[in-house]
């Protein structure tokens, strides 16, 4: 019998799939999933802390005094509506849920000052130029206060078709009676269908398609816009979030603070530049796909409240942000300290050399070490690329003395401006052997780099010996 | 030298190597003659050609008779008049006989219509992907059309991602990245799935086994998203020579398609020759090793300078033979040095190889030694000689390796040289066993719940399923997502099932089996740089601590292997040995799932009842590697001049094992394996049965499935076999056996049978490792008692139902 005969005799009998009935196939295949979830554990959002009972009336804690809380209720699952401020949205695709909070742009500062409330009142003030020095995107400087859009997003994956925006949240100003007010809105899908009828609502009320409106947010280049594209194509509709003018805050957020504070996260940046704290009851963006899993299992909205919660003090906390760094890039506010040398990195990358430079001397006077030696290399180097070495030179002389690697870049420039600019090859000398004596201790720390450094040094102290060695008869 | 280096001016490569000559001194010459067994001729072929197909664009058919095809081959013209046509076909022609076109020119044809449309190119490797980009390029620039095509893989950087996505007309990719790449990011993708005219897949042989079953999956995915957007693309699949390809096909593309196989390529005469080492050792019987026995003959296809591909079977014997014919004179090229031999395999850095392929194209290479990494369709040209060093193990391959010599107008030969191996010695002593009709069959089984799951997860995850849409993701789907709620990754809501988890599923499950992880072999200079790759399993052996590691000819020792971060630091080194690293590999069992219960003594009456003690169950095991010594091996004599120990820790795989253990005779019972000279050998060849047959129960391929045996296994106690999955976690065929054990049984009692076979052959119980051991008798014997075995197991287990409801 040959292998083909073999093979034709099975093929006409299909062996396991009437062997099993439905039942048993079923049944076998719960164990088997049983088993593959435990061979690949997936990754669920940590369980709700076990003494932790959401109150109906935590969302909007935020502001105590727009008070619209509701008495908390026990017993059955509360309905999504009847968060404060939220409403049912009939659209086209379905129904959503938004809530709607408005504000003042200030807040007492008794709440802020204890970290209750964000302080929103620089927004106005920096509308056009000192905006659009955050990023370098067209367009940004035409936007009035209206058209700010500030938007952020928690979805249920970091990404792919499977990850799906449940919450939206939005934040724009509106012009009243008593000045200009803060407008938070958030959507909500009740269901994962019902995700068609968020973006409906969002894009129609967000003019996303017909007003223009400049999207502000945090890391929303990279995330917020393009999924919100993605999903819209889902669902077949035309998003268009990715083509918008975009002030992506995250970018001048880093340019400034990178390496000066743990990470550049939002509620680093909150707690950095505003002070503020997020309350323990509020979860993390992290935790937002277990709270919204939990919500779908459970029809109870009570599961939503710390991801909502979360939500809108991101948007909030996102135009207090803006309206900071956008004071901190027109110059305004005398930051301090490491602030100092944030602004001053800030300014200089946007090529306002005047403005930075006067950040990076507050920042030379009020830090020390490593960061000092920053912001003279920095503001050194801003005065290099205005040609004037002369103001330089001191602020090299200073870093050579420290240790460190930076100490061979300041050596060098010195050396160069000695030898070239100020004609002064026995001061440059001077400053090649203090190098080349530092660049041998490096080396034996970190071989290639600071051999590198030895070699290009030797070579100057060889020209510069073979100079004084031509000009010696002259003297 | 360093591959990059400007290689020295070529000598102008020989045209047309009398090969008639060559054969002619081969088969006079007293000391080989002797040692060829078999000597067969193919006659050549003339070409035969059809005119273009009326719907061509005359854009297109002027820039290919600018590349010299005038008018296409009869199996072209009907491919292409088929694809445009909207057939799904299966096109199934020889190494070299024009495949790509069959694909590019209705590919370029539907893009001139309308230059919205797409189409995307799958292909098994990234090298092969790359290939096929030059080639498309050079059409598309001689044809002076506005098409872009682009590879999209690994390699594509982040920046160019995204003009891939929005601006390539062909998108060049593997099933890997489709898996986790395209589809479940495919709303960056909305051009290239709502304009998509053509899915073509090269190399469909590859598809097979649990690999094949997950690609079949992915196009499932595929086609759903493309109905989502609107398209619905025509295949062009291509296929080397396989037993089934409409049946894999079609399996894979879940259609039917149309075979064309007429192939009108031409073909020099072709040559194939069987060469059997001489015996160095009459006493012992000992041969000529394989590796020097390849030298003798390639040596002698260089010196007549016959450009040649020498297959070398694994990496180690590559760069052996690699260095040795270096050393042989090249008569032709007297003066032209190491760059007229080349190495060839998985481990070379991709600027290397395509250096190198380059380099044979022109003629500069005239010996390449490779793996089978050269089997697939890289555009080397065609060569005067292919010589392979060992039997790959499979006729499919084996002619895959022999075609790559054969041009299409000049004769050419091909040499396989046996090794010492059982199943070589068979083949060589059995021509009929590879110029029969015999060739393996590509079996997939798609449908497999485990495979299967992982896909549906995907699914979801990409676009809600909807109930209609579980067919089209396989029979079982509706089971699998029920499945799936209960444990809370979906949600179903109506007629509807949602993504509810974090998890991104793609990632999850990989389509290949074996490691991900390669050990970077860095040249520690000065300059440091990277010379190479391997995957971590074979590092074990190839670049521990004071290995010899042999990379293109160049020997390197291995100063130091950092295993935490996989990284191997080498130092170019000249010295006459080379190290063979030892590797133990063990099977445990960690949980026993199911086993079938001995009959218990009392009942131990009947004859049957006796027989009936074989022991069955599946479960997890534990397949452990441990490296533990190395040898140095002096080269060319091949003695041993010293060994070192492998300090690494022991890599472990936890898979799916199905086991059958047999009686040992004690207690009055039987197994039939008494009465065999060797009971490890009667139990090799029962397994190797058992092994044989299984693939064709389980649809999947034979090196999805393992063999073990255990004299006296440490889970039983009894001589057992084991039968376990080469994929990490395994995919249920332990318990797929376990169920079907009879069936298995008898499959391969009926194979066995009626094998014609003596002592054994490849086709059943493995060709005899010594004459007279009486393998296939005992395990005739062996399976009957178990077939007897089962069937009373069977009423003893229908007795106890029968009992159950009554006590």
């Amino acid at each position: 019998m040959t292998v083909h005969a073999i093979r034709a005799t099975i093929a006409d009998v299909p062996v396991d799939r009437s062997r099993a009935g439905d039942v048993a196939t079923r049944d076998r295949l719960r164990a088997l999933i049983r088993e593959i979830e435990a061979r690949s554990p997936r990754p669920l959002g940590p369980p709700p802390p076990p003494s932790y009972v959401p109150r109906a009336g935590d969302a909007s804690g935020v502001y105590p005094h727009e008070d619209q809380r509701h008495e908390p209720r026990r017993g059955g699952p509360v309905a999504l509506e009847s968060l404060p401020g939220a409403a049912l949205r009939e659209t086209a695709s379905g129904t959503c849920v938004v809530r709607e909070v408005r504000r003042p742009l200030a807040a007492p500062p008794d709440l802020v000052a204890c970290g209750e409330a964000f302080d929103l009142a620089d927004l106005p003030r920096v509308i056009g130029e000192p905006l659009a020095r955050l990023a370098p995107d067209a367009g940004i400087e035409d936007a009035a206060l209206e058209d700010l859009l500030f938007l952020d997003i928690e979805t249920t994956g970091l990404g792919g078709a499977g990850a799906m925006a449940f919450l939206v949240a939005t934040g724009h100003l509106e012009g009243g009676p008593a000045g200009p007010v803060f407008v938070l809105r958030q959507y909500i899908a009740p269901s994962p269908p019902a995700e068609a009828s968020l973006l409906e609502a969002l894009i129609e009320d967000g003019g996303i398609r017909d007003r223009d409106p400049v999207l502000v947010t945090y890391n929303g280049r990279m995330f917020d816009a393009p999924i919100l594209d993605g999903r819209a194509t889902m669902h077949r509709q035309r998003g268009g979030f990715d083509a918008l003018r975009h002030l992506d805050l995250l970018m001048p957020a880093r340019t400034a603070y990178r390496g000066l504070l743990p990470s550049c996260r939002l509620v680093e940046m909150e707690y950095a530049l505003l002070g503020m704290t997020r309350p323990p009851s509020e979860a993390s963006g992290a935790e937002a796909p277990g709270w919204y899993f939990r919500f779908l299992r459970t029809g109870d909205a009570r599961m939503l409240i710390p991801i909502v919660e979360h939500n809108e003090r991101d948007v909030v906390a996102l135009a207090a942000l803006t309206g900071r760094f956008a004071a901190m890039a027109a110059g305004e506010a005398a930051a301090e300290g490491p602030h100092a040398l944030a602004a001053g990195r800030l300014l200089a990358a946007r090529g306002e050399h005047e403005g930075a430079c006067a950040h990076l001397e507050r920042a030379v006077a009020g830090l020390a070490g490593e960061r000092q030696v920053e912001a003279l290399l920095r503001l050194a180097a801003l005065h290099k690329a205005g040609g004037r070495r002369d103001l330089a030179a001191p602020l090299w002389y200073e870093v050579v003395g420290r240790p460190g690697a930076p100490a061979l870049r300041a050596a060098q420039e010195l050396a160069i401006y000695y030898e070239r600019h100020a004609r002064d090859p026995v001061a440059a000398l001077e400053v090649v052997d203090r190098a080349l004596e530092l660049a041998r201790r490096l080396a034996r720390l970190d071989g290639d780099h600071a051999t590198r450094w030895c070699e290009a040094l030797l070579q100057r102290r060889s020209r510069l010996h073979s100079r004084l060695a031509r000009s010696a008869p002259a003297h | 030298m360093p591959p990059t280096a400007i290689p020295a001016p070529a000598p102008a490569p020989i045209a047309g190597v009398p090969i008639a000559e060559v054969i002619a001194s081969l088969r006079g010459d007293p000391r080989l003659a002797p040692n060829f067994v078999a000597w067969r001729t193919l006659p050549p072929e003339a070409a035969r050609t059809a005119p273009w197909p009326a719907r061509l664009d005359p854009r297109i058919v002027s820039a290919l008779a600018g590349r010299g095809i005038d008018s296409p081959y009869t199996h072209q013209a009907a491919a292409i008049a088929g694809a445009l046509e909207g057939r799904d076909q299966v096109v199934v022609t020889p190494t070299a006989s024009g495949k790509t076109l069959c694909y590019t020119a209705p590919v370029l044809q539907a893009i001139l219509d309308d230059p919205q449309a797409r189409a995307l190119f799958l292909f098994p490797t990234k090298a092969l992907a790359q290939d096929q980009l030059n080639e498309l390029h050079a059409i598309v620039t001689e044809a002076e059309l506005e098409v872009r095509a682009f590879t999209y893989d690994g390699d594509t950087s982040p920046n160019a991602r995204r003009a891939v996505r929005t601006a390539g007309h062909v998108v060049i990719t593997n099933p890997d990245m489709l898996h986790t790449g395209i589809l479940p990011h495919h709303t960056k993708w909305v051009r290239l799935f709502e304009h998509l005219r053509y899915i073509v897949i090269d190399e469909l042989h590859t598809y097979r086994g649990v690999f094949g079953s997950h690609v079949a999956n992915v196009l499932r995915r595929l086609l759903r998203i493309c109905r989502f957007y609107g398209s619905e693309p025509v295949f062009i699949c291509c296929s080397a020579t396989i037993a089934n390809p409409v049946e894999l096909a079609s399996r894979l593309i879940g259609r039917s398609v149309d075979l064309v196989d007429d192939n009108g390529a031409p073909r020099g005469e072709r040559t194939i020759a069987l060469y059997n080492p001489p015996v160095v050792n009459r006493e012992l019987g000992i041969r000529r090793g394989v590796v020097n026995a390849t030298v003798d003959v390639a040596s002698r296809l260089q010196e007549a300078g016959a450009q040649t591909i020498v297959f070398g079977g694994s990496r180690t014997r590559v760069e052996e033979l690699t260095q040795y014919l270096r050393e042989v004179r090249h008569g032709a090229y007297p003066d032209a040095g190491a760059d007229l031999v080349r190495g060839y395999r998985s481990g070379y850095l991709p600027h290397e190889r395509r250096e190198i392929e380059a380099a044979l194209r022109e003629g500069r290479v005239r010996t390449v030694v490779g793996t089978n990494a050269l089997e697939l369709g890289i555009d080397i040209g065609g060569l005067d000689a292919a010589v392979l060093a060992g039997y790959p193990g499979t006729i499919a391959s084996l002619w895959q390796q022999m075609g790559r010599a054969g041009r299409r107008h000049t004769p050419s030969l091909a040499v396989l040289v046996a090794s010492s191996s059982p199943l070589d010695q068979y083949v060589v002593a059995h021509p009929e066993y590879l110029f029969g009709e015999s060739i393996e069959a590509g079996l997939i089984d798609p449908d497999n719940p485990v495979v299967a799951v992982e896909h549906v997860k995907c699914a979801v995850f990409e676009l809600p399923v909807e109930e209609r849409e579980h067919l089209d993701l396989g029979p079982r789907t509706a089971a699998l997502i029920e499945a799936l709620d209960e444990t809370g990754m979906v949600h179903r809501a109506g007629a509807r099932t949602y993504w509810s988890s974090e998890a991104f599923p793609a990632e999850e499950v990989s389509l290949r089996r074996g490691a991900e992880q390669n050990v970077v072999i860095v040249d520690s200079g000065p300059p440091a740089r990277v010379i190479g790759e391997i995957d971590r399993p074979s590092a074990m052996t190839l670049v521990h601590d004071e290995a010899i590691y042999v990379h293109d000819g160049r020997q390197y020792h291995v100063d130091y292997l950092d295993w935490e971060e996989l990284k191997a630091y080498v130092r170019r080194v000249d010295v006459d040995y080379y190290t063979d690293g030892h590797l133990a590999v063990d099977l445990k069992v960690i949980d026993e799932w199911e086993a079938s219960e001995p009959a218990p003594a009392s009942s131990a009456t009947s004859p049957a009842a006796l027989e009936s003690l074989a022991v069955r169950g599946h479960g997890e095991v534990a397949v452990t590697y441990l490296a533990t010594l190395f040898k140095k091996i002096r080269l060319h004599t091949h003695e041993n001049i010293g060994w070192g120990k492998i300090r690494l820790p022991q890599d472990d795989m936890h898979t799916g094992a199905f086991w059958i253990a047999f009686a040992d005779g004690t207690g009055g019972t039987s197994s039939g394996l008494e009465g065999a000279a060797d009971v490890d050998a009667a139990l090799q060849g029962v397994g190797a049965l058992l092994r044989n047959v299984a693939p064709m129960l389980l649809m999947c391929d034979p090196r999805d499935l393992h063999l073990a045996t255990q004299v006296r296994s440490p889970h039983t106690g009894l001589p057992t076999i084991f039968l376990w999955e080469a994929i990490p976690g395994g995919v249920g065929f332990g318990e797929r056996l376990y169920h079907e054990t009879a069936r298995l049984i008898d499959i391969a009692r009926g194979l066995v049978d009626e094998c014609g076979c003596f002592e054994g052959c490849p086709g059943c119980v493995g060709p005899p490792a010594a004459p007279g051991l009486g393998v296939k008798a005992a395990a005739r014997a062996a399976l009957r008692a178990l077939a007897i075995a089962l069937a009373a197991d069977d009423a003893r287990t229908a007795d106890a139902a029968r009992a159950a409801p009554a006590g």
